[in-house]
């Protein structure tokens, strides 16, 4: 505040501070309104009836509200099905993230091997490499394999670890002091013990994030389903959601029903994990 | 230390087992696979009908079972192309797009099949059925139905303007006049459809066939020397100037809202419809109806019919030919053909059960039949997936070009056009 | 100093405990190698391969050559229109990207009350998956029933037809894009946050004003974030996908305006099957993100500010 304090110089701070405030306030709900207008838009269209949807000019309030467009949803496609699908792709990934990631972390973090360095900074390198040069042989790779249609093709490559959670992670074990390790390695521990025991339980916060992001990008993929799914029993939020549009040409109410529902598991799971999502973000806004 | 990774790893490969499709081999009975598309106006009842088609073909066939699946008809091809690809097809597939993919070598050749069980085409099924999925002389597919296009036209808005019905035999030129004589925009009323998107002057080719041109070789496979001929430009003419010079189409909003049946609102007084959309009239309109058989380009010529056909398709690596030939013949005979039209889902594929069902004789049907037993033309969109990648994009463009961007060199627009959309083929196709 | 040299000593020089050390050290980073190994290095090399062949991956691939590399460059034209419509975006989006980025995080970085409400409220549209976002936007952008024009209607102001109007489908995607900027924002907050507050007062004591301040100070600070961000944000431009598939369409929309490099890699490898096709256009991609990202990197020394005494922890 004392920066300000020479800027205007009549105002007294007191004063001063409280037109800052209505001010400041004044922008962050402009800009609120704008960030959120969209998405009242999507709800209330999701509770219209096609009749409401397209009247000129809009209603803004749905009146009556269509609460069963909802069910519609489910009834008209899969959507719980979808859910399913998705939440175990979710599970999976996580659960391989969570094995390759920290063990390749701790590897990189606090194990000394030749070459460590140069591998680091290949294994970043891939972060800056457009993944999707990758996409075609991939494809081809997991057709000749028979994974068309399973959920191997977006299962399998989680139990590999991924480049920036693994530097997530790392960073992380790297804040660790090396006494702790040395004192269990005192006490006799191997190395698996001191990672288990020791530098597992510490991290938890960073696996926190592991979880957060694993999860929003398997709910958010789309491209990767789209290749490798056939079988609309097999889709995907996203990808179900996508064909939705493609079914129905008009049905907007029922589109954006559709879409609230498929924000809805992330959104939640935002709410629960924001300290650590908006603090990983940072992290990650610091490698640079 | 390593063992517990190794533990770990065992533990992960194991919960991962069972992710992957086990498939059984049942030894007595052969299991065919079927895909198809949910594509119809009520998906429920399309959906309904593929499992009823397959009941009764396993009842009429213990040994053979079919186990179905049924897919958003958006990137359907693509799904068949990429199971193909991974060895894992459908025995039996249906869509709509034509036999020239053959030359990839994944078609099942289904003419010595035909020989062999005594199918003649010309004596059981309409002209379409029996042009759609020849390449090169060869069957490579059966027909699952056969829809027409024509005219269909709001009575309440001819008797307000005080003007008569189009009849048979009724000329492109008349059907302007028409559209131009019921057009008040001041009623927010107009004399056709909504022009909009690639279909917007596609959809024409009932009259692009009856102006004298096409837009594709027979083949599909050359655009340019189709797409920008004097013919053409004047077919493409005649569409863009409906919206342009005469205004008297409907606006592209009112898609928005009715989807493309635009017809329904009750303010277009004709709109080119196909068998598809007459249930959806029969049930929802609120006017008086009627329809007639696309207009002739003049009195002396003859209409050429657009009519349509879905097929379906045998893979060539299927590991069960023979049962899958008996269920393609069985979905095309009469009693697959039978219980589609009386679920109201599809139209048969032969005059047979029309006759049967005296569909020939109805008002509203027998205007299809007859398009259905006249000279026909595989309509452009039917002839490959191959179209929808590359031509369906040049007839958007040369409608946003004129229309939006006013652009009025028709022929340097149809020329730049073709050129892409026949790199695109050729690329396709592999040329 | 020392542990660099020690790690780059080779196996020979390693004592026993060292060579269990390092034993562990590959085991434990296996998961990656072998990821490394089957999911990326060898896809690329493949992909490299793959690109001098004509494939539909139905039959056996076809040596071609050059031939795809040579029909892209010389007579493709919509590898054209997708890396002008591509670069377009790039040239749109990146630097509305940083400067909304930057505002929304000044305005972020005041100290009041209940300011966390605020920043969930922006950050909010970045967590709606990108399917169901971009059909939001494209029900917002619908011309005649839309909200956007709905609004601009209120001004008096006849709205374009966005998504079908092909001058308009780039900015609308960019709309789209921006909507979600709060991603970005919160990494700009954080790079604020680090600014040292000694320097603001220091700045305040010789008079500067809070312009003054933002331009000599603030956004010096931020060059490093701005330099990630940039770096970042144009590999993620050759790899927008999502929105142009649903908001354009498969084919691009009106004109192929929004034919996007990665939809136009879509269309041609997995729509039309051309598998080595597919593969000289990501490779063609790839090579021009790499020269991309080196001449960002070069020019980092104009712009980039570093703290020059920076001292690393290990």
């Amino acid at each position: 505040m004392t920066t300000i304090s020479g800027h205007f110089p009549r105002l007294g701070l007191r004063g001063l501070r409280r037109f800052n405030n209505v001010s400041g306030y004044t922008v962050l709900m402009v800009l609120a309104a704008v960030f959120m207008v969209p998405l009242y838009w999507m709800f209330s269209t999701a509770l219209k009836s096609p009749q409401q949807t397209f009247a000129i000019p809009p209603e803004w309030i749905p009146a009556p509200v269509q609460w069963d467009n909802f069910s519609k949803v489910f009834q008209e496609v899969p959507f719980g099905r979808f859910y399913l699908n998705t939440f175990f792709l979710a599970f999976v990934n996580i659960v391989g993230h969570l094995i390759s990631v920290t063990l390749v972390a701790y590897g990189f973090a606090r194990l000394r091997f030749p070459g460590r360095n140069i591998l680091f900074l290949v294994m970043l390198s891939t972060l800056m490499i457009p993944y999707h040069v990758t996409l075609v042989p991939r494809f081809i790779m997991f057709s000749k394999l028979g994974m068309i249609n399973t959920y191997w093709p977006l299962t399998l490559p989680a139990f590999t670890g991924s480049p920036f959670l693994i530097f997530l992670v790392r960073q992380y074990m790297m804040s660790i002091p090396f006494d702790l390790d040395e004192a269990a390695y005192i006490d006799g521990a191997n190395r698996f013990d001191v990672f288990w025991r020791i530098i597992l339980p510490l991290t938890r916060p960073a696996l926190m994030l592991v979880i957060v992001f694993t999860f929003i990008d398997v709910w958010n993929d789309f491209l990767q389903p789209l290749i490798y799914l056939n079988d609309p029993d097999m889709f995907t939020v996203s990808l179900g959601l996508s064909f939705f549009q493609g079914a129905r040409e008009t049905n907007w109410n029922l589109l954006m029903a559709g879409s609230v529902l498929a924000m809805i598991p992330p959104l939640i799971l935002f709410f629960f994990a924001q300290k650590q999502l908006i603090g990983g973000i940072s992290v990650e806004g610091l490698k640079g | 230390m390593n063992k517990r990774i190794w533990i770990i790893l065992v533990l992960v490969v194991a919960m991962l087992a069972p992710l992957g499709a086990i498939q059984a081999q049942d030894q007595q009975v052969v299991t065919i696979t079927w895909w198809s598309t949910e594509r119809g106006r009520d998906t429920a009842a399309t959906r309904d009908l593929h499992f009823q088609l397959a009941r009764a073909f396993e009842a009429a066939n213990p040994n053979i079972r079919v186990a179905i699946s049924l897919f958003p008809s958006r990137a359907f091809n693509t799904r068949v192309a990429t199971a193909i690809a991974g060895n894992e097809g459908p025995d039996v597939w249906t869509t709509y797009y034509a036999a020239d993919i053959a030359t990839q070598g994944f078609l099942e050749d289904l003419t010595p099949y035909m020989e062999a069980s005594g199918l003649k085409p010309e004596e059981v099924w309409f002209p379409i059925g029996q042009q759609r999925t020849v390449y090169q002389g060869r069957y490579y597919g059966v027909p699952r139905d056969a829809s027409a296009g024509f005219i269909a036209y709001n009575k309440d808005l001819f008797d307000a303007a005080g003007v008569p019905y189009p009849q048979p035999g009724w000329t492109v030129a008349e059907y302007r006049a028409l559209a131009k004589q019921l057009t008040d925009r001041e009623k927010d009323q107009y004399g056709v459809g909504a022009i909009v998107g690639g279909e917007g002057c596609m959809l024409w080719s009932p009259f692009s066939f009856n102006l004298g041109t096409d837009v594709v070789s027979p083949d599909g496979r050359q655009v340019v020397g189709y797409f920008d001929t004097p013919a053409a430009a004047e077919a493409w003419r005649f569409c863009l100037e409906l919206v342009t010079e005469d205004q008297v189409a409907a606006p592209a909003e009112l898609q928005d809202q009715y989807g493309e049946l635009v017809f329904l609102s009750g303010k277009v007084a004709m709109q080119s419809i196909s068998n598809w959309e007459i249930p959806a009239l029969m049930e929802q309109a609120t006017f008086e109806w009627g329809v007639v058989e696309p207009p002739r380009y003049d009195e002396n010529s003859e209409g050429i019919a657009w009519t349509d056909a879905y097929a379906h398709y045998m893979w060539s690596g299927s590991r069960h030919k023979e049962a899958a030939w008996e269920f393609l013949k069985w979905l095309s005979g009469p009693e697959a053909q039978r219980m589609a039209a009386e679920a109201g889902v599809w139209p048969p594929n032969g005059p047979q059960i029309w006759q049967e069902l005296g569909w020939d004789k109805d008002p509203i049907l027998g205007v299809a039949y007859a398009e259905l037993m006249k000279e026909t033309r595989v309509a452009n969109y039917l002839r490959s997936q191959y179209f929808w990648d590359c031509v369906y994009p040049a007839f958007d463009n040369v409608r946003v070009r004129w229309i939006q961007n006013g652009e009025r060199d028709l022929e340097a627009i149809l020329a730049e056009e073709a050129a892409k959309a026949q790199f695109c083929l050729d690329d396709s196709y592999g040329e | 100093m020392t542990a660099l040299t020690r790690l780059s000593r080779s196996w020979t020089q390693l004592s026993a405990s060292e060579r269990r050390e390092a034993l562990a050290g590959y085991l434990f980073i296996s998961p990656w190698l072998v990821g490394f190994i089957v999911f990326f290095f060898g896809p690329i090399v493949a992909s490299f391969v793959l690109s001098f062949t004509r494939w539909n991956i139905v039959g056996s691939p076809q040596w071609v050559g050059l031939a795809n590399y040579e029909r892209i460059f010389t007579q493709d034209p919509f590898f054209r229109k997708a890396v002008t419509v591509t670069l377009k975006y790039a040239v749109l989006y990146l630097p509305l990207e940083v400067v909304f980025g930057i505002l929304i995080a000044v305005v972020l970085n005041q100290k009041l009350r209940g300011i966390g409400v605020f920043r969930t409220l922006y950050y909010m549209p970045y967590i709606v998956p990108k399917v169901a976002s971009s059909l939001v936007w494209v029900w917002v952008l619908n011309p005649r029933y839309g909200l956007l024009n709905t609004m601009l209607g209120w001004f008096g102001i006849k709205g374009p037809s966005w998504l079908s109007d092909p001058a308009w489908v780039l900015p609308s995607i960019v709309m789209m894009a921006l909507w979600g900027v709060g991603g970005s924002a919160v990494i700009y907050l954080a790079g604020l946050q680090n600014v040292p507050a000694q320097l603001y007062e220091a700045a305040a004591v010789d008079g500067a004003n809070r312009l003054q301040q933002f331009v000599r100070i603030t956004l010096p600070m931020l060059t490093p974030t701005i330099f990630f961000q940039l770096v970042l944000g144009l590999i993620g431009t050759f790899q927008t996908f999502t929105p142009a598939f649903i908001a354009a369409g498969r084919s691009g929309g009106p004109l192929q305006s929004g034919l996007f490099y990665m939809l136009y890699i879509y269309n041609r490898s997995f729509e039309s099957m051309r598998m080595g096709y597919g593969a000289a256009l990501a490779w063609i991609m790839t090579v021009f993100i790499m020269i991309l990202t080196v001449l960002v990197f070069r020019s980092s020394k104009y712009w980039v500010y570093y703290e020059a005494e920076r001292k690393r922890t290990p």
